[in-house]
């Protein structure tokens, strides 16, 4: 039994010697850290456990699962229910001016009142006819009397002033040196109003009014330093109606303000006669 | 090879850098391409690259990058975590670029301009954070496809070095430069939508409004939740950036399938609802690929024992955002297309 004893131990003293626990101080650290990593690693789904039973049924997956088909459903039925953003606004205000600015260019004919108050309630009042882009008639009032009438034809432009019987010539729109008609020069022709709304007039403020096939656009225009509004019909996308206000002023009501009001009648028939500057037919060439 | 070499080398890389520099610098000059300058896309894609790569990578991992980058040699699993960290900047480089184009899309539609030139030509400009992303992300390429080859290259003697490196599990955890990463690029997205409509006199809307358009918001968390969940496995990287870009593709469809109604039904106001949809679905699903998906794979990829990105995820990172441009490239279009009138008003 001794002898027995004494083998054994002698074994295991072989067994140390030869298996001698000499790893560098530097891995032993690292063995032990990793050991140390695995128990954790075992024993975090146990505390995860507990904790989420502590913090209670949020975390639950049926509660998150239900919340998430409820988030999924009444988004899609917000967006279903026409939910009105303020982006989804602003691209309706832009598209809506461009299809206005692109059914200006693409008109047939128009009619329209223009009106601009005076000094001791002396309105002056113009008549604009467009039978095409190139074939304009626009006639000035004052005192509810025709004043002068100029004419945009292709072969250039013609004033004609009634009172004194004289007439003019201008080789451009913009080249107009009669002031009567310099208010209403960028309403004579399609170019020119849809010029505008490209390029010039910032758009500060688009909506739908109280009739629902009817919408208003506000715009700045930077140059003249004018405020427009413009009624357009959503139908046809055409203006309606275009009233110019001055800005803002604490000396002015909003009739003070109103610098002039255009009322637009789109595609009627107009005798293409009117057109036809009568009175010059037979002294073309006077000046 | 020798400190003196490598010391070398990084001055021959510099040099290239500052030539290139000085071109990029020399073109701007010459103001034949000032329609593809601008500022704030270019710091929100630079300082959104930073913030994204801080999400996921700690700092001696981004300058190790950047030495491999330069010709430092390294072990192959650090040169492995390098190859990571390009291919990670690429992505974030390219998905920035589109989110950014979508921001600015929508900053453009928000503040008034001169005329709808003006509008228009805003609009046009907004996709030029787009073309910056992807400068970035090919820039980014480069590293990764030259530390690629070089490791292809190497005999793989030292298997286990790679994964003594790889099982390194402090980077799997959440770490300060993360956090940093977060912080930042909240920030960085936060200030690019603020910072316009505060100088603007009369915006249409405030932007943020719109990153809180609630049906978009709520069926692109919604279904990633679904997603999610429905997976039943523990939630990784890949999960969420699959359900988020899918959620958003969903969503977008659901915009178009509307925009089309909306055309049938000649309605304006359907149309312009779809588009907003559209947007804001595109950019919730990117915000949490950048925020959520991106980041917490490529900590995963860190420490697990694949080489790469599965090719879904990829997939899912590189086609959801092109989706996204061509997606904005429509809205686009459908905002500057004029409506035809109602046949009962035709003269």
């Amino acid at each position: 039994m001794k002898k027995e004893h004494s083998d054994q131990h002698k074994t295991d003293s072989l067994i140390r010697q030869v298996l001698k626990d000499d790893l560098p101080p530097a891995l032993e650290e690292k063995m032990k850290e990793r050991i140390l990593r695995f128990r954790k690693e075992i024993e975090q789904p146990r505390q995860i456990r507990r904790r989420n039973l502590s913090v209670g049924w949020i975390f639950r997956k049926e509660v998150l699962a239900g919340a998430s088909v409820l988030m999924l459903v009444s988004g899609g039925a917000l967006q279903l229910i026409g939910y009105r953003s303020a982006l989804a606004d602003t691209v309706s205000a832009l598209n809506t001016s461009v299809s206005v600015m692109d059914r200006i260019g693409h008109t047939g004919t128009m009619e329209c009142q223009i009106e601009i108050p005076g000094d001791n309630g002396l309105a002056l009042s113009y008549t604009i006819r467009w039978l095409s882009p190139n074939l304009v008639r626009v006639d000035a009032h004052k005192s509810d009397k025709m004043n002068k009438t100029l004419w945009v034809s292709e072969s250039g432009i013609i004033i004609a002033d009634h009172i004194h019987n004289t007439t003019e010539k201008a080789e451009g729109v913009w080249k107009i040196t009669d002031a009567t008609f310099r208010p209403v020069l960028w309403l004579m022709t399609p170019e020119e109003l849809a010029e505008r709304l490209y390029g010039k007039w910032k758009l500060r403020l688009y909506e739908q009014t109280d009739k629902p096939d009817q919408g208003l656009f506000i715009f700045l225009d930077q140059e003249e330093k004018a405020v427009l509004e413009m009624t357009v019909d959503l139908n046809t996308y055409l203006p309606l109606r275009i009233e110019k206000f001055l800005p803002e002023s604490p000396e002015l009501d909003e009739k003070g303000r109103s610098v002039m009001q255009a009322h637009f009648n789109w595609n009627q028939p107009v005798s293409p006669q009117i057109m036809i500057p009568k009175t010059l037919s037979k002294n073309h060439d006077v000046v | 090879m020798s400190p003196r070499i490598n010391q070398k080398r990084v001055f021959i890389i510099l040099g290239k850098a500052l030539i290139i520099a000085l071109l990029i610098v020399a073109v701007i000059l010459s103001g034949r391409f000032a329609d593809f300058m601008k500022g704030h896309g270019l710091i929100f894609v630079l300082l959104g690259a930073i913030a994204t790569v801080l999400m996921s990578f700690t700092g001696p991992e981004i300058g190790a990058a950047f030495k491999h980058a330069a010709g430092v040699p390294g072990s192959d699993g650090d040169i492995h975590k390098s190859i990571l960290f390009w291919e990670s900047a690429s992505r974030n480089g390219w998905m920035l670029g589109v989110a950014g184009s979508v921001i600015h899309f929508v900053l453009a539609l928000s503040s008034s301009q001169a005329g709808i030139a003006g509008t228009v030509s805003h609009l046009a400009i907004s996709f030029v954070p787009a073309v910056y992303g992807m400068i970035l992300a090919v820039i980014c390429l480069v590293p990764t496809w030259k530390l690629t080859l070089e490791l292809q290259d190497k005999q793989r003697e030292e298997t286990e070095d790679i994964h003594d490196t790889r099982a390194d599990d402090s980077s799997s955890l959440f770490r300060f430069e993360h956090l940093i990463g977060y912080i930042l690029f909240i920030a960085v997205v936060s200030w690019t939508i603020i910072k316009p409509s505060l100088s603007n006199t009369y915006p249409f809307f405030k932007p943020w409004e719109w990153v809180a358009y609630w049906p978009a918001l709520l069926v692109v968390l919604g279904g990633t939740l679904i997603i999610v969940l429905f997976v039943n496995h523990s939630p990784s990287g890949r999960t969420w950036t699959l359900s988020f870009a899918l959620t958003g593709l969903m969503g977008s469809l659901m915009g178009f399938i509307q925009v089309l109604l909306g055309f049938a039904a000649r309605s304006i106001g359907d149309i312009s609802n779809a588009v907003a949809f559209v947007l804001s679905s595109c950019f919730v699903s990117l915000l949490g690929m950048l925020l959520v998906g991106a980041p917490l794979e490529d900590r995963r990829i860190k420490v697990s024992g694949s080489d790469h990105h599965s090719s879904l995820t990829r997939s899912a990172w590189y086609v959801f955002p092109l989706l996204t441009l061509i997606f904005l490239a429509l809205a686009f279009v459908l905002v500057i297309t004029p409506m035809k009138q109602e046949l009962g008003s035709l003269p």
